[in-house]
């Protein structure tokens, strides 16, 4: 099983950075740290690449379900007067974007001969991904106001996929409105159905891309 | 000797109130155009209004525009036709359980307040009730103890967007003012609250008791913060900051309102928003401008220098000066705080407008 730690490292500072940063609002900075606090617990029992596995996308599924699951017992252990169904929302959420990250990296990985090179390629996408509402922001102020410009740029980011499984506004919290001009600009978090449907089309996608070249290498073998 | 001495007093009441009206109004020639301008700005909006009697498909921009309508010299009713009676149906077509009046839950707070401010402006008593459900929504998104929040908390009395917990002055400014519209109680304790948060976003080191405060008088954006760099005041929040103490019931000689108003007489322009980086704001900023001095009531401001501007003259000249041929306005320096959208920049600055017009 292949998976690069620097793309989790990522995703785990990126919700670091938005839970420490988002002091103003306690329910969604418990949230956010108890999900880096589980993702960094996963990384240890990541699975190992084996030959023996027989299929590396089972296993990274089982991993995002179990570190989901994980991450939805301790919230409600945890908190006092906890939404469940928003917590329950933002474990499936988090075992989305796991889920997507780890069936890219796998497709990418199978792929190429070069774990170096999967980790070269995936980590500046999602790492540009995640901040896009930061680094496009000056860009955005140069064009003519269009929400929909904006709200295509915030749907690209990961980010805005989990703030909406918590009904949480994360670009007006402290840090991101400083930071990125999107909160001051017209725009409208996507729908978290038709971003679900996303993730789910590039789930599908890279999983295909994936067992393609898997079955053409036990082919060629 | 009455009778000798009357025309003396009659004479000196002439001279008394020739100077009053002349130290009160616009000048003849500019009242004029101040009122074809804004005349020109609601026929634009008329044009661009949608087929459901919204503008831009937002919820405050349709309340904007329509109060725009509503507070006109003209005085528009609901009995005008469906230009007003359709904006009134879209905001109502979206009011909610909890009292907020939005399309979107991004903007609950500004689109509850401008709307309740609107339906407050058609007079009419039916919409009692949806006002009366807005300002409860807007007051309980208030943050207090209920919240977590002790008033040492630099965020107590403040009220934020809607979709968080973080509160800013432009929000506050925006749901103090619709609660003052729509009369709230003088002693209802939202305003005392509110006059915590106001306090803690002003430079004023006096009456400000956090560390980053500065001396100058002005308001920055929140406490702590200001978008145009650090913490520093600008004429927008100023404005701002100083109408909403007069609102939540600071009086005119209150320490927090001189410095503001010193503030304004320091930086007074109307030639772009002092302060403000690349003349972002702008035209909130003269909407705001508008509102706050004529609730301070000075006609004019006398700068630093000693020099004393006439504000109302100087404002519809500045206004005339940026209208575009077909009655709109719109920002050419910059799009950021939605000032890209022609019908929200022109319902602003109809407003302003409003606000110099009917005073005389």
């Amino acid at each position: 099983m292949i998976f690069s730690r620097a793309v989790l490292l990522t995703i785990l500072v990126s919700l670091g950075a938005s839970a420490l940063w988002s002091t103003a609002d306690f329910r969604v900075t418990q949230m956010l740290l108890h999900a880096v606090l589980f993702l960094g617990a996963g990384l240890l029992f990541f699975p190992r690449r084996s030959a023996s596995r027989p299929s590396p996308l089972l296993e990274a599924l089982k991993w995002c379900a179990w570190v989901a699951a994980g991450f939805y017992l301790s919230m409600i252990l945890k908190l006092d007067n906890v939404n469940l169904y928003q917590i329950a929302l933002l474990a499936l959420g988090l075992g989305t974007v796991l889920l997507a990250s780890c069936t890219a990296i796998l497709a990418l990985d199978i792929y190429g001969t070069d774990r170096r090179q999967t980790g070269v390629v995936v980590l500046p996408i999602v790492a540009v991904l995640t901040a896009a509402p930061l680094w496009l922001g000056p860009f955005i102020l140069l064009m003519p106001e269009n929400q929909w410009i904006s709200s295509s740029i915030l749907a690209l980011s990961p980010l805005t996929f989990l703030s909406l499984l918590i009904d949480a506004d994360y670009l007006r919290i402290d840090w991101f409105y400083q930071n990125s001009p999107f909160g001051g600009m017209r725009f409208s978090y996507p729908s978290l159905v038709i971003l679900a449907l996303c993730y789910a089309f590039l789930i599908v996608l890279l999983a295909g891309t994936c067992q393609y070249y898997l079955r053409r290498n036990v082919y060629k073998q | 000797m009455n009778r000798l001495l009357f025309p003396f007093y009659a004479f000196l009441l002439l001279c008394q109130a020739v100077y009053v009206q002349a130290a009160d109004a616009v000048d003849k020639d500019l009242l004029d155009k101040a009122k074809a301008a804004a005349d020109a700005g609601l026929h634009y909006l008329r044009g661009t209004q949608s087929t459901d009697g919204s503008w831009s498909g937002s919820v405050g921009i349709t309340a904007l525009a329509l109060r725009a309508y509503l507070e006109n010299r003209r005085s528009y009713d609901e009995g005008d036709g469906p230009f007003i009676t359709r904006p009134i149906e879209f905001i109502l077509g979206h009011t909610h359980k909890d009292g907020s009046i939005s399309e979107t839950n991004n903007n609950r707070n500004y689109n509850t307040a401008v709307s309740i401010a609107a339906l407050k402006a058609t007079k009419n008593a039916k919409y009692d009730e949806v006002i009366m459900n807005g300002q409860s929504f807007i007051k309980d998104l208030q943050l207090d103890e209920g919240d977590g929040y002790e008033p040492t908390h630099k965020y107590f009395g403040g009220i934020g967007y809607g979709g968080d917990e973080r509160p800013d002055l432009s929000n506050q400014y925006h749901a103090v003012e619709a609660l003052k519209l729509t009369g709230v109680d003088a002693n209802d304790p939202v305003w005392e609250k509110a006059l915590v948060f106001i306090s803690r976003a002003q430079n004023n080191s006096e009456t400000n008791d956090q560390q980053w405060a500065a001396n100058d008088g002005g308001f920055t954006y929140m406490p702590g913060y200001s978008p145009h760099g650090e913490t520093g005041s600008y004429g927008g929040m100023t404005s701002a900051g100083l109408l909403s103490l007069l609102f939540a019931g600071a009086d005119r000689n209150d320490p927090r309102v001189q410095a503001a108003y010193n503030w304004i007489r320091e930086n007074y322009t109307l030639e772009n928003n002092p302060g403000a980086k690349d003349n972002q704001g702008l035209f909130y900023y003269y909407n705001v401008f508008a509102k706050a001095m004529r609730a301070y009531g000075e006609n004019e401001i006398e700068d630093v220098k000693g020099q004393k501007h006439n504000w109302r003259n100087d404002l519809v000249r500045q206004l005339l000066s940026m209208q575009d041929k077909d009655g709109s306005w719109v920002n050419p320096y910059s799009s950021r705080w939605w000032e890209g959208d022609r019908n929200l920049v022109t319902a602003w600055s109809v407003i302003a407008l409003n606000q110099v017009i009917n005073k005389n």
